[in-house]
């Protein structure tokens, strides 16, 4: 297999030009996208190399650094996921945030 | 069973107008080689893959792409945000404009509208991975002719990132593949 499709060399997502005044907002977003980026490609690598444990192992540790910068988001911003919603009775909550075709 | 996380994949951060881009990159949209044909070809083949290798990497994939459309979609709609009649026409996107304003339609550069007709699921592993080979490979040449025709930066990053993920998609479809041949018997 060529290096260059082994996910153990990580790709990149390109550079946000956004300009949100909150840096932490697009910080963490980045976070979220990078370590769920890295989850996702080494997902796909797994499916096809379900013995290499070392990914295995990288995988886990993408999606833990996932799961705490989405918590982290989501306390701070508003709910990514409808299961994060509604944790506040005073108001519904899910429509908050940024919608596609918008991004952070 | 799917679930929607409101992000994009990457960001998607369009600064200029330009409804002349956007219907080209509409093609990605609903063109023949597009993320929605991507998608819902894996996702339909899926079914009938053989074991849950097959099915695991199909359904990833699929979903991949459709998180892939969204940006495609995304990208458009930036491009076009805002944009009402006149620009369309300056930009001799009138004829999209009467029917669709500035909304996202599935239909490709030149008008004509998606079919189902640009994909096949036929239950022989064999023969459906090698059509989604050939899908990665039509929309990889299809962004580099994206970036043929686009001189916007941002779109341009955005562009670049997925035809690296068609790349990493035909790879992992080669793997299934071999894993599947090696298993026939003769």
């Amino acid at each position: 297999m060529v290096n260059n499709m082994n996910p153990h060399r990580q790709q990149t997502i390109p550079k946000n030009s956004n300009s949100d005044n909150s840096a932490s907002k697009t910080d963490l977003m980045r976070a979220i996208m990078e370590a769920d980026f890295f989850a996702q490609d080494l997902k796909l690598y797994l499916n096809t190399h379900p013995d290499d444990k070392r990914a295995i192992e990288m995988y886990r540790e993408a999606c833990k650094q996932y799961k705490a910068c989405k918590a982290a988001f989501e306390d701070c911003f508003w709910p990514l996921t409808a299961c994060s919603a509604g944790q506040n009775d005073d108001c519904w909550d899910w429509p908050e945030g940024v919608w596609p075709p918008k991004s952070l | 069973m799917f679930i929607f996380e409101k992000r994009t994949q990457i960001p998607v951060n369009i600064r200029n107008r330009n409804p002349k881009l956007a219907g080209i990159i509409l093609s990605q949209y609903g063109g023949p080689d597009g993320e929605l044909a991507a998608s819902l070809r894996y996702l339909s083949q899926r079914f009938t893959m053989p074991d849950n290798m097959g099915k695991a990497l199909l359904t990833d994939i699929g979903t991949e792409e459709l998180a892939h459309l969204e940006i495609i979609g995304s990208v458009v709609g930036q491009l076009t945000d805002g944009e009402g009649a006149k620009s369309f026409d300056r930009y001799g996107k009138g004829d999209y404009y009467v029917d669709h304003s500035n909304a996202v339609y599935p239909a490709n550069a030149a008008g004509v509208p998606f079919t189902a007709s640009y994909i096949q699921a036929k239950a022989d592993p064999i023969a459906d991975i090698m059509e989604n080979l050939a899908a990665e490979q039509k929309a990889r040449a299809t962004y580099d002719n994206i970036l043929r025709l686009s001189d916007d930066p941002d779109v341009n990053e955005v562009m670049k990132f997925l035809r690296e993920r068609e790349i990493i998609h035909f790879q992992r479809f080669g793997e299934l593949l071999d894993c599947y041949q090696s298993k026939i018997k003769c």
